[in-house]
């Protein structure tokens, strides 16, 4: 049987080919048209990926002017004072998760080592681009640094009270956050 | 490559995964995650908008090249077979529920290897409730519980799979609107597309040609003392571990593990549920896509079942965090392994009529 009486053998069967030809053509042709434009808009105006940077450059921005004094207070290391300007802020943004790294910060350069463990876990939970060093707020670096010293500090407390509930579960989350801070695909 | 034997061809599959997704991380994918099937499947049904987490939207391109490897691989040599139309629905529950159980512990077996390999102890619990699952699988096969017996079907019905792997190719580099890739969490990490699909393709291939299969591999060493398999998953997780101490990724211990908890009970059951959905409908997740491939129809009912699995992980959390298991999740692996208990009970009991 040659190729023409395989595929031309009846009527039906030829309208049926010939349909489905013309139907993959517009489709081919309707979806390079689509991703050209998508390329040519693309190109012309700003990506998804730049909307993206665009909306972390925003954000540092906007939390840059928002904690500037609580900034500026905690390089005095004056940290009363700093705490002060820091409440005022959480009830002025309280949906900012920043708050709870500066809060962090400043429990754990008093040596109140459960509350800034506590106050990570917010910040983290609430922001988790603050363990991801693909995004410009990635503060990994500086929250593994602090749980490092926060264990050994934990570890030392629980050795002397070790039926302290809420030390175990400080350092529960401290493992937690490690594991966070790690990486892996959460 | 068809001058080498079974073995060999095994052994090389089990190095090119346990390097290749080593590097591959090394490359952007999420440590400790270069190739897991289980959180492919989970960015692939955000990127396609099952689920919505943008953080895990992601067309992985290895993925789609296990899909097409495999199926060029299966037409090379000619072993494109397509048969189907065992028990569907329960292939496609079956596949559901591996996929809840992979959340649970966080990761597929192959993710499992990867883990130990780069010295994560918290894998133990679920290597040991991997082949606890399987061991209990394989009983039950001896005891003459086993899925119907697959047809002969259209060839057109092969095609479907690797269709949807085209397609999912297609979007990955048109990005059409409704196609989503986050740009940060696990999203954003990924190693370079082309890398991506040339280590997919190859893999796939390779796992075509030899039929590796995590669980197989086990199921097989257990049930007839068979080490062909079972020395392809040996080497996915010695070139694992030797890629991990070479490129300075190897960090022994329980803490400050990449996407792992200290639930020890609930990653040794989820790894059973897995361990015996695996064993009753014969492949590890990453077997299926590979069967997909090539030809095998239930095999493609299955992976459906493991999409779907992925959003509703997602959406309906059953899954573990780093924090741990989270209580929908402690549920649907209660829920999996009745599943699978009823349905090895009433298969065992369906034969004894016949």
């Amino acid at each position: 049987m040659g190729i023409k009486d395989k595929f031309f053998g009846n009527l039906l069967d030829s309208v049926t080919f010939v349909s489905l030809a013309l139907l993959i053509v517009i489709t081919a042709v309707m979806l390079v048209q689509h991703g050209v434009a998508a390329l040519q808009e693309e190109g012309a105006g700003v990506s998804r990926k730049e909307l993206a940077e665009e909306m972390y450059q925003k954000r540092l921005e906007q939390d840059k002017k928002i904690y500037k004094e609580v900034q500026r207070l905690f390089g005095m290391r004056q940290y009363t004072a700093a705490q002060k300007v820091l409440q005022k802020v959480q009830r002025e943004h309280p949906d900012n998760p920043r708050s709870f790294i500066y809060q962090a910060r400043l429990h754990y350069n008093n040596g109140n080592m459960v509350e800034a463990i506590s106050s990570y876990r917010q910040a983290v939970d609430s922001e988790p681009d603050f363990v991801d060093n693909k995004t410009p707020l990635f503060l990994g670096e500086e929250i593994k640094d602090n749980l490092k010293a926060a264990k050994q500090t934990l570890a030392q407390e629980l050795k002397s009270r070790p039926e302290d509930t809420e030390m175990r579960k400080a350092l529960d989350e401290l493992l937690y956050l490690q594991r966070r801070v790690a990486g892996g695909c959460e | 490559m068809s001058r080498l034997k079974l073995p060999d061809i095994s052994i090389i599959t089990g190095i090119a995964l346990g390097a290749g997704a080593v590097l591959l991380s090394l490359l952007g994918n999420p440590v400790n995650s270069g190739i897991c099937i289980s959180c492919f499947l989970e960015n692939l049904a955000g990127a396609i908008q099952l689920q919505d987490s943008l953080r895990m939207s992601y067309i992985r391109p290895e993925l789609v090249g296990f899909l097409l490897g495999a199926f060029f691989m299966a037409k090379q040599n000619r072993r494109f077979r397509v048969t189907g139309g065992s028990s569907p629905l329960i292939r496609f529950f079956l596949g559901f529920f591996m996929i809840v159980g992979c959340g649970v512990f966080i990761g597929c077996p192959i993710k499992m290897l990867l883990r130990l390999g780069a010295g994560d102890l918290t894998a133990v619990a679920a290597l040991l409730g991997m082949l606890f699952g399987i061991w209990l699988g394989g009983k039950y096969i001896r005891a003459g519980s086993v899925l119907d017996r697959a047809q002969s079907m259209p060839t057109i019905n092969g095609y479907v799979l690797p269709a949807i792997g085209l397609l999912l190719l297609i979007f990955l580099f048109l990005k059409p609107a409704f196609i989503r890739q986050g740009f940060s969490g696990p999203a954003a990490q990924h190693a370079p597309l082309w890398i991506s699909l040339a280590v997919g393709l190859i893999i796939g291939g390779l796992a075509q040609h030899s039929g590796l299969c995590i669980t197989g591999g086990i199921r097989n060493f257990f049930l007839f003392r068979e080490k062909t398999l079972f020395s392809g998953v040996v080497a996915i997780f010695v070139s694992a571990l030797m890629v991990s101490l070479l490129t300075g990724q190897f960090n022994l211990g329980m803490e400050a593990q990449p996407g792992a908890h200290h639930s020890h009970l609930w990653s040794f059951l989820a790894m059973v549920l897995v361990g015996l959905a695996a064993v009753i409908v014969d492949g590890c997740p990453f077997r299926q896509v590979i069967k997909a491939g090539e030809g095998d129809v239930d095999a493609g009912i299955t992976c459906f079942g493991m999409v779907t699995g992925a959003a509703m992980v997602i959406t309906w959390e059953l899954r573990s965090t780093s924090a741990g298991p989270q209580f929908n999740g402690q549920i649907a692996t209660l829920f999996g392994l009745i599943f699978c208990l009823t349905v090895i009970l009433s298969y065992r009991k369906a034969k004894r009529q016949r």
